[in-house]
């Protein structure tokens, strides 16, 4: 008689004991493939991907304690996105950037709206030189145990899903491209381009209205020599883009490094943390000597990664190397941060540009 | 009243009695921290002025506390407690064998907490940066404690972090991390400013006790070592003897 309630009680008891905390509720990722070109694109369109904004316009700063990482993210989110996009094979020469560049022939930019090894979220506008916008939405994605899991496996990053999702976009828009919008993207890009080293040379070919989109109203011939000057002066300037991406390619690898093991130990306790708080929930904690020694050491090596990535986050633009460069029979140096030697650059093509013009550069 | 109380009880007194031998003030700035009351959680700090602690600091081996002495110090009284008990209740009853293992599960469980409090404050040399509402305390062999004073919004991703000055000038790092630990650095600045005392208090509830372990520190002069260190991007960490590099 009594073994009729006790066995009951038994199993209930048991089955209270055993049972697994119940997961801490995220959306389920979406696993996206990367597309891939079925050809080889012999004249497919460049890309320049800006580096992002560390922080979303209108949203909170984020914590100074955070904001060395949240800033080396910016850097090395691109250099991701651009990777992605050179494995589609879709796409010409990808660029990093280190500031928007309206000759672009397709422009990548964005803001970062959440990062915390969980769930990365990004802000992005794709647009061409036309000032058509290709694409202006929120891409979100959240990272899995089996994505960390893979990490020790592969070079494949928790969020690739994410950076893939982007690719796809962009190329099912390139895709639509009539030739006819494929040629008037790069006359603007070269147009656009012109107008920088000389408005007044060019400006009567285009009128930019006030969304930023681009209105032809004419072509330099071909033969014109200005025009070839300045085709043969932006020659110089895919060099010297290319050295600038050469930098972000190397903070990427040196990223590598720790980034990605930060990540995942950051992952590993956001979601221990939140089981135990749906376990705190349900009752008593059952935590056992070994398992708090576990939590600090996670927690030690998850601060430890902290500073190593802000160190090589306020290392990078501290050592950013002068860059040497040879120009029209000039050795150039240029100096300071990426932005500054950019800026430089810039003011010397001009320079450059306007000498053989005759007369002084544009301010 | 447990054993480990009694062991506490006896600490604080037999510590009391050496301060006030001693007559130091910081002496007994380092007795109340370690055997006060234990401090708990501060969920919600009162913002007090911040004091400058910014500088180099090194060990000062003459007042800190040897975390291996601390602790055999306090299984030696924990043993004669029990040897007492043992012989006060000489008989082999289920009650008494229950007070035994649980006094020595109390041992066990100082010594783990012991163990893991020193290991959270070993390091002998602070660099501390600080200003405009922002601490940076860099201690060798171990992560940097980083503060922003003039914000509410936790810096820990995960779990819960509050920093900042309390009213008596001591700046407080208290982390409450998954399982219930909870981490307390607290830094106080003797009088004359010559000395600084970091007290690390740990509790979780897997024991039932608190542990603080304290360790002074004296201002030095940066660059006069023949040991130096620099972070560069090339070459990572490198360090190299003689002066420092400009």
């Amino acid at each position: 008689m009594r073994l009729r309630y006790l066995i009951p009680a038994i199993l209930f008891l048991t089955a209270c004991a055993s049972a697994p905390p119940p997961a801490k509720v995220l959306p389920t990722p979406i696993e996206t493939p990367l597309t891939r070109a079925t050809q080889l694109q012999s004249d497919a369109l460049n890309v320049s991907i800006v580096l992002l904004n560390a922080v979303a316009q209108g949203a909170e700063p984020v914590s100074r304690i955070y904001a060395p990482i949240r800033e080396a993210e910016s850097a090395y989110l691109p250099v991701q996105l651009r990777n992605t996009l050179d494995e589609s094979g879709y796409w010409g020469t990808v660029n990093v950037v280190a500031s928007a560049d309206v000759a672009a022939e397709v422009l990548v930019t964005g803001s970062i709206i959440e990062s915390d090894a969980v769930t990365l979220a990004l802000d992005l506008e794709v647009r061409d030189s036309r000032g058509h916008v290709w694409l202006q939405k929120t891409y979100r994605d959240y990272a899995t145990d089996y994505g960390y899991e893979e990490l020790e496996n592969t070079a494949d990053d928790p969020f690739q899903h994410l950076f893939n999702e982007i690719a796809n976009d962009m190329a099912m828009v390139q895709q639509q491209l009539s030739p006819n919008e494929y040629d008037k993207i790069l006359d603007s890009s070269m147009l656009r381009y012109a107008m920088l080293l000389s408005p007044e040379g060019f400006s009567r070919y285009l009128i930019i209205d006030e969304a930023g989109e681009v209105v032809m109203q004419g072509l330099p011939a071909r033969n014109d020599p200005l025009y070839r000057r300045v085709r043969q002066i932006r020659e110089r300037e895919y060099s010297m883009q290319d050295i600038v991406d050469e930098h972000f390619e190397n903070f990427f690898d040196d990223m590598q490094s720790i980034y990605p093991y930060w990540r995942q130990s950051s992952y590993e306790l956001l979601v221990y943390n939140g089981q135990l708080e749906d376990r705190e929930y349900r009752g008593p904690r059952s935590g056992s000597w070994a398992a708090v020694e576990s939590v600090y050491r996670t927690y030690k090596e998850l601060k430890l990664n902290e500073d190593e990535l802000r160190e090589l986050a306020s290392s990078f633009e501290r050592e950013i190397a002068p860059t040497v460069t040879e120009m029209e029979g000039r050795v150039i140096e240029l100096q300071g941060s990426l932005t500054n030697q950019y800026t430089t650059w810039r003011r010397l093509l001009r320079q450059i540009y306007s000498e053989t013009r005759g007369f002084a550069p544009p301010a | 009243m447990t054993v480990l109380t009694n062991i506490q009880i006896s600490i604080q007194s037999s510590i009391q009695s050496a301060f006030q031998r001693s007559g130091f003030t910081l002496c007994c700035l380092l007795w109340l921290s370690a055997c006060g009351s234990a401090p708990s959680m501060p969920t919600d700090l009162p913002k007090g002025t911040a004091v400058n602690l910014s500088g180099a600091w090194e060990v000062d081996y003459k007042l800190t506390e040897n975390a291996q002495e601390k602790l055999l110090f306090l299984y030696e009284i924990a043993r004669s407690q029990l040897r007492q008990e043992q012989r006060r209740r000489d008989d082999p009853t289920v009650a008494n064998r229950q007070t035994v293992q649980r006094a020595i599960d109390d041992l066990n469980g100082l010594i783990k907490l012991g163990t893991l409090a020193d290991s959270m404050n070993q390091a002998n040399v602070l660099r501390i940066e600080q200003g405009d509402g922002y601490v940076l305390v860099k201690r060798d062999d171990d992560f940097a404690l980083t503060c922003e004073i003039d914000r509410d919004v936790p810096s820990l991703r995960y779990g819960e972090e509050w920093c900042g000055f309390d009213n008596n000038g001591q700046l407080i790092f208290a982390s409450r991390l998954p399982q219930g630990l909870d981490i307390v650095h607290r830094f106080m600045l003797s009088d004359n400013g010559n000395r600084l005392s970091v007290a690390t208090t740990v509790k979780t509830p897997a024991l039932s006790d608190v542990y603080t372990i304290n360790r002074v520190y004296m201002p030095f002069e940066e660059g006069g070592s023949l040991y130096n260190c620099e972070f560069t991007l090339e070459k990572k960490k490198s360090c190299w003897l003689g002066p420092a590099e400009e």
